[in-house]
C-alpha cells in the first residue's frame, strides 16, 4: 500500500525538464528502432525505396554494423576449406613441390578452437570462394595462369582489362581475398617447409566440400558429392611488416603435430 | 474523430512517460547480462591465451588485407589507440591483462560508473586489432548490447554496488548509471536512461530473431524442414560429432527443429505480448539456444542471446527464485550445523551421540 502511494506521488510530480527530456530520448531511442530495423530489412526494395536506406547505412556504421543472415537462406551444405602447398626452385639441386597441406583442418585439429569462430582460414576460404565466382570466365582462366614472377599488381591490371561489365569492385576483391590467403600460405610454407629450402612460390586453394545429401543421409553407401574447388596458379610469397614468422610458426606446427 | 484520436496520443504519451520515469524496469535480466557478459569475455580471453599471437598478436600480420578493410578502421577516438595492431606481443599481453581485471570488476559489479564505460572503450579496442575474428558473429551482437548496457544502471542487483549501498543507505543518492556523469542530477535522469537502454535490448532482441527468420523464409531447405541436418554434419561446427548424428539421425527432430526455429523466431515479438505465451516463447528460444551452442560450436552466441532475453522475465518471478534459492541455502547451511553437532558427543570427544 505504502509503495502504491510513494508511485502515485512520483506519478504527479514530474518536471517539465524530465517530461521534455523523456520526450527528446523517446525520439532518440525510435529514430535508433527505426534505422536498425532498415539496416537489418532483407529486402533491399523496402530498405532503399520507401525506408531511409542510406542514411540507415551511415547512422549504423560503425558503431552498429550488424548481420543476421545466421544460417541463411539456406544454411552452407559443405565443409569450406583451405588448402596451400608451396614450390621451390631448388632444393638438392632439382625443383621441388611441397604436398597440399588442408590448413583449415589444421586450425580445426584443437577439438576447443571449433567455439573461437570464426576461424581464420575458414574467412579466407569463404572470401575467395565468392570474390573467385563473381569473375567473369575469361578472368577465371586468367587466375588459373602463374603470377609469381609478375606479382599480384600485374594480375589486378590483368584482370581489370578482362573487365567488361565496369565491375573493379569485384577485381578489388578478388585481389584483396588473394592477398590474405597468399600471405598466410606464406607463412604455412615458412613453417612447414622453411629449413627444406628456399621457397620460391606458394598456391592456394578452396575446397567447398558437401556433406551427404539428406535423402542420402540413411545409405550407409552413400558418397558425399564431388567438390567445389578453385582453380588458381602460383603466387608470390607474400609477408606483412610486423610479422613474426617464429610465433606463426610456433603456433601452426604445433597444431600440425599435435 | 479528430479529438479522440488527440486524446489517444495524449493518454500513450503518458504512457509512455510513466513507462520510462516511474522506476527502473528489468533490474534482474540487466545483471544477469552484466554477470554473463562478463563470464563471456573472460572466457574467450582465457580460451585465446594460448595462440594469443596467431590470432591478435606479431603472427597475425598476415590478415593484414582484410583488416584494412574492415569498419572497425571508422571507430571514434580513443578505440583505435588503446590496443594496436603494431603493439608487441609482450604489451598486447599486458593490456589484454588490463581488460581481465577490468572485466572481472564490471561481472561483478564495482563501481559501475566508471567501470562499465572503461569495459565498453577496452572491450571494443581490443575488437580493433583482428576484426576478421572480433567484428563477426556473436561479437556484432556482443557490442551493441554492450553500448546499450552502459546507459543502464547495471548494478542495482547481485553486485558489489548493491552490497555496499546496503550497507550504507544514503536515499538522496542516485544509484550510478550513464557513463561518468558526476553531477548531482535528480533520481529520473537514471531511471529514464536505464528504461531507454531495456528498451533498446528488447528491440534489438527482437530485430535480431525477426530478421533471421525473415532470411530463413527465403531458403527452401527451411521450408521443406531439412535445413537443420546439413549445419549439423558440417566439420567445423561439430564440437560432438556423435551427439550430432543422434539428432540428425532422426527425423522428426530435423523437421520440428527447422520449422520450430524459423517460426518462434518470426513471432517471437508477438509472444512476449502475453504472459504465459511469453513464458512458452522464452522457454522455447532458451532450448533453440541451447541446442545450436552445443550442436553446432556457437556457445557465445546462444549464451549472449539467453542472457540478454532474461530482460524479458518480470523482477517478481525473480524475487520468488531469489527467496527459493537463500531457503534452500538456509535449509542447506541449518543441515550442515545439524549434522556438525550430532557428530559431536555430550562430552566433546567425538563420535555419535546415539550409541546401540
Amino acid at each position: 500500500m505504502a509503495q502504491k502511494k510513494t508511485v502515485q506521488q512520483v506519478r504527479t510530480g514530474y518536471s517539465t525538464a524530465a517530461k521534455v527530456t523523456a520526450g527528446v530520448v523517446s525520439l532518440l531511442v525510435a529514430a535508433h528502432m527505426l534505422f536498425t530495423l532498415t539496416y537489418n530489412l532483407p529486402s533491399r526494395e523496402i530498405r532503399e525505396s520507401i525506408l531511409p536506406g542510406p542514411l540507415a547505412t551511415a547512422y549504423m556504421q560503425p558503431l552498429f554494423v550488424q548481420d543476421y543472415k545466421i544460417f541463411a537462406p539456406d544454411p552452407a551444405g559443405a565443409d569450406h576449406q583451405l588448402w596451400v602447398r608451396a614450390w621451390s626452385e631448388n632444393v638438392d639441386g632439382e625443383p621441388w613441390t611441397s604436398e597440399w597441406v588442408n590448413v583449415t583442418a589444421v586450425e580445426l585439429s584443437a577439438p576447443y578452437r571449433k567455439i573461437l569462430r570464426k576461424q581464420l582460414t575458414i574467412v579466407g576460404a569463404e572470401r575467395f570462394m565468392s570474390a573467385y565466382e563473381a569473375l567473369n570466365p575469361e578472368q577465371q582462366q586468367l587466375v588459373a595462369t602463374n603470377y609469381h614472377r609478375a606479382g599480384l599488381t600485374r594480375l589486378e591490371e590483368d584482370l581489370t582489362a578482362l573487365d567488361t561489365a565496369g565491375t573493379s569492385s569485384r577485381v578489388t576483391a578478388f585481389i584483396r581475398s588473394t592477398q590474405y590467403v597468399d600471405a598466410y600460405a606464406t607463412q604455412v610454407a615458412y613453417a612447414l617447409w622453411g629449413d627444406i629450402g628456399e621457397i620460391s612460390a606458394v598456391q592456394t586453394r578452396v575446397v567447398y566440400d558437401p556433406v551427404i545429401r539428406w535423402n542420402d543421409r540413411d545409405d550407409p553407401e552413400a558418397q558425399r558429392p564431388a567438390a567445389t574447388i578453385t582453380d588458381t596458379g602460383w603466387r608470390p610469397l607474400l609477408e606483412y611488416p610486423g610479422q613474426s614468422r617464429e610465433k606463426f610458426a610456433q603456433t601452426f606446427q604445433e597444431w600440425t603435430n599435435g | 474523430m479528430g479529438e479522440s484520436v488527440v486524446s489517444w496520443v495524449t493518454l500513450m504519451s503518458t504512457r509512455v512517460q510513466h513507462w520510462l520515469l516511474d522506476e527502473k524496469h528489468a533490474s534482474y535480466g540487466l545483471a544477469i547480462m552484466r554477470i554473463g557478459y562478463g563470464t563471456i569475455s573472460l572466457v574467450l580471453m582465457g580460451l585465446y591465451l594460448p595462440h594469443l599471437s596467431y590470432s591478435f598478436g606479431e603472427a597475425a600480420a598476415w590478415a593484414t588485407p582484410l583488416r584494412e578493410a574492415s569498419a572497425v578502421n571508422d571507430y571514434p577516438w580513443p578505440l583505435q589507440s588503446i590496443f594496436s595492431r603494431t603493439d608487441p606481443d609482450g604489451l598486447l599481453l599486458a593490456k589484454l591483462a588490463l581488460l581481465a581485471v577490468v572485466t572481472v570488476l564490471f561481472t561483478l559489479g564495482w563501481r559501475m560508473r566508471i567501470i562499465a564505460p572503461t569495459f565498453l572503450v577496452l572491450w571494443l579496442s581490443f575488437s580493433t586489432i583482428n576484426p576478421v575474428i572480433t567484428n563477426t558473429g556473436h561479437y556484432q551482437t556482443f557490442r551493441v548490447m554492450l553500448i546499450f548496457m552502459v546507459f543502464a544502471d547495471l548494478s542495482r542487483r547481485w553486485s558489489l554496488d548493491a552490497r555496499r549501498r546496503s550497507r550504507n543507505p544514503s536515499p538522496l543518492r542516485p544509484s550510478p548509471t550513464f557513463l561518468l556523469m558526476r553531477w548531482p542530477a535528480p533520481t529520473w535522469v537514471s531511471t529514464l536512461f536505464n528504461n531507454a537502454a531495456v528498451l533498446l535490448i528488447g528491440f534489438q532482441l527482437c530485430i535480431i530473431y525477426v530478421v533471421s527468420a525473415l532470411w530463413k523464409l527465403q531458403g527452401a531447405t527451411w521450408h521443406s524442414g531439412v535445413a537443420v541436418y546439413y549445419p549439423l554434419r558440417l566439420e567445423e561446427l561439430a564440437l560432438f560429432p556423435e551427439l550430432n548424428e543422434l539428432v540428425w539421425g532422426f527425423t522428426p527432430l530435423v523437421l520440428l527443429g527447422s520449422w520450430a526455429s524459423v517460426y518462434l523466431q518470426l513471432f517471437f515479438p508477438v509472444l512476449l505480448i502475453n504472459r504465459w505465451t511469453r513464458i512458452v516463447a522464452l522457454i522455447g528460444i532458451t532450448g533453440m539456444h541451447a541446442a545450436i551452442g552445443l550442436l553446432l560450436s556457437l556457445p557465445f552466441f546462444s549464451a549472449a542471446m539467453i542472457f540478454a532475453d532474461m530482460i524479458f522475465v518480470r523482477s517478481t518471478t525473480w524475487e520468488t527464485a531469489q527467496a527459493w534459492v537463500r531457503r534452500q541455502y538456509r535449509r542447506f547451511r541449518s543441515g550442515l550445523e545439524k549434522d556438525k553437532t550430532t557428530k559431536l558427543s555430550p562430552d566433546g570427544r567425538g563420535g555419535p551421540l546415539m550409541v546401540d
